[in-house]
């Protein structure tokens, strides 16, 4: 069975436009804790009003699966991407565990609409295991176009590019 | 340094206790965080985040990834020495954030380096009251603070590279400063009334200036030991500074050419100046003393009072509170701060979460933030970097 590794961007958006249910829903899904402790509310941009976003039922209905990893190696190295090659973006600690995570368990698929992100997926190699939303959830009026397919395999190709021009230094 | 071990000593550092820490990490046992430090349990992603934040340290400091520097933070007040560390620590982080934006994007900044002792040439002045004076006026001319320098000063240490950051500090600590390979900072206290941060800047900027003067042990101001010398000429250079003999004369004199001063034309030139309405008054005590203009005034705008009266008069101290909320507030972070992180993320450095890291707030909270220091949102803003 697949599991999904979903980056906050995805959460919040999809809690933004009542997509939740769509996103979770008869799927197996693992949050890392630093990202999950991210997405636990959304803030309306004008009146800056807080709202909650409540992922329990997820959880209790057996599709959402808050994971914590170990600090290890493969994150160490994982951090350490921009500095081997100056191309590619700093990511964030959550951003970081779900690349760490795709890299010890194939059948993982990770899902984000941030780009960097997506590049470093590509340059690990790990192209076959990321989804954009659009892929995941099917087509959405209002898709932004960072959480379209076209967006994910053009950044993909640029992290893979990238791959075999540093591919001594990984 | 294993991460365990450093853990130990950063919380010893600041005065944290295994329990103390264990609480504010929300560990249900002390005896998790003690086989961590003792390296016989493997730290986990989030344990890490959260014990790097409430040491007001990063991850990458406890893994290894920076190494601490020579970097040196005067306190004015400090009555919880375990609270200032804390913030210290917070505060070199975003200093070493600043300049590690700054080599992201590869903008070279010019960093304020405090002048040397030969520079300063305190030796030709007799007392250091006197050189505090001049290095005020030196310095409102260098930073081009014009004729009422309160209202320029924030803009003017931008140029100069001093960045200036804002925290609730309760009432434990007043202002800092600090330098260290990225430059200067100064922290001022949120919970502090606007003219007194104005005042606190300015104060900070001397201890910058003359940092090759004074030793930290010489700066202390407390219950204890009472205010030591260079807090005196600190402000005194702060009092020279931001209300300058010539324009503050020259602004008492025109309105009193017109007619007799009031209570009103007090609080204006306090408004204008942006100091209190108290410190005003001290400064025209030490300027016009003696003066038949003072007497004049004391008589016609304080009744009489001394400036020890009017000081703690519970009328002016409501005038100033009245103040407080017409007065811009400084944000916490500074705007060059912000600036450096937004190019980073347009030039496709850092991803959008990890700006949201750099500056200190949630994800979600990306638009308003943005929108205080008037960006558009972050989708809007133009990915150069990213488009290739």
């Amino acid at each position: 069975m697949k599991v999904f590794l979903l980056d906050a961007d995805v959460i919040i958006w999809c809690a933004e436009n009542n997509k939740l249910d769509a996103l979770f829903k008869n799927r197996s899904i693992k949050l890392p804790q630093k990202i999950f402790e991210e997405v636990d509310y959304k803030q309306d941009p004008v009146t800056q009003e807080k709202h909650g976003i409540d992922l329990r039922k997820y959880i209790e209905d057996g599709c959402l699966e808050v994971i914590d990893s170990v600090f290890s190696e493969t994150i160490k190295k994982v951090r350490k991407t921009y500095k081997i090659c100056p191309q590619l973006a700093e990511i964030q600690d959550g951003e970081i565990e779900c690349i760490a995570l795709l890299m010890k368990n194939p059948e993982y698929k990770f899902c984000t609409g941030d780009v960097p992100a997506m590049r470093v997926v590509g340059f690990y190699g790990l192209s076959e295991q990321a989804i954009s939303l659009e892929k995941l959830v099917g087509k959405i009026k209002g898709l932004r176009d960072d959480f379209k397919q076209k967006c994910m395999t053009k950044n993909l190709k640029i992290g893979s590019s990238l791959r075999a021009q540093y591919f001594d230094k990984l | 340094m294993k991460i365990g071990k450093k853990i130990r000593l950063e919380r010893k550092r600041i005065g944290l206790t295994l329990e103390g820490l264990a609480a504010e990490v929300g560990f249900s046992s002390y005896q998790t965080l003690s086989s961590i430090e003792k390296g016989k349990k493997k730290i986990k992603v989030s344990e890490l985040d959260k014990i790097a934040r409430a040491l007001g340290l990063t991850v990458s400091y406890l893994i290894g990834e920076e190494e601490r520097g020579e970097e040196r933070v005067v306190w004015r007040k400090c009555t919880d020495e375990a609270k200032c560390k804390r913030y210290e620590n917070k505060l070199i982080a975003l200093c070493k954030n600043y300049k590690k934006l700054a080599e992201l994007v590869g903008h070279r900044y010019k960093k304020f380096v405090p002048p040397g002792i030969e520079e300063l040439q305190k030796e030709n002045y007799e007392n250091d009251f006197d050189f505090a004076s001049d290095l005020a006026e030196e310095w409102s001319k260098r930073l081009e603070l014009g004729r009422y320098p309160g209202n320029n000063l924030l803009d003017a240490l931008k140029q100069e590279n001093i960045l200036v950051f804002c925290e609730d500090l309760g009432t434990f600590g007043s202002a800092a400063s600090l330098v260290g390979d990225f430059g200067a900072a100064i922290l001022l206290n949120e919970k502090d009334m606007p003219w007194r941060r104005t005042f606190d800047i300015s104060h900070e900027l001397f201890h910058l200036i003359t940092w090759n003067i004074y030793s930290p042990d010489e700066i202390y101001d407390d219950e204890k030991r009472g205010r030591s010398n260079p807090e005196k000429y600190a402000n005194a250079f702060a009092a020279s500074l931001l209300l300058p003999e010539k324009s503050l004369k020259d602004e008492i004199e025109n309105r009193n050419n017109k007619e007799a001063l009031s209570l009103v034309d007090i609080i204006e030139i306090a408004v204008k100046f942006k100091v209190s309405i108290q410190y005003l008054t001290w400064r025209l005590e030490n300027l016009l003393t003696f003066s038949k203009l003072w007497e004049e005034m004391r008589e016609k705008v304080f009744n009489g009072l001394d400036f020890e009266e009017i000081r703690k008069h519970p009328q002016i101290q409501q005038l100033n509170r009245l103040r407080r909320d017409e007065e811009p507030y400084i944000p916490r972070l500074p705007e060059i701060y912000v600036n450096q992180a937004l190019k980073a993320y347009i030039k496709g450095r850092i991803s959008k979460l990890k700006l949201a890291d750099y500056l200190n707030i949630r994800y979600v909270e990306m638009s308003s933030f943005l929108h205080r220091y008037s960006y558009p949102d972050i989708e809007e803003l133009s990915l150069e970097g990213l488009s290739a």
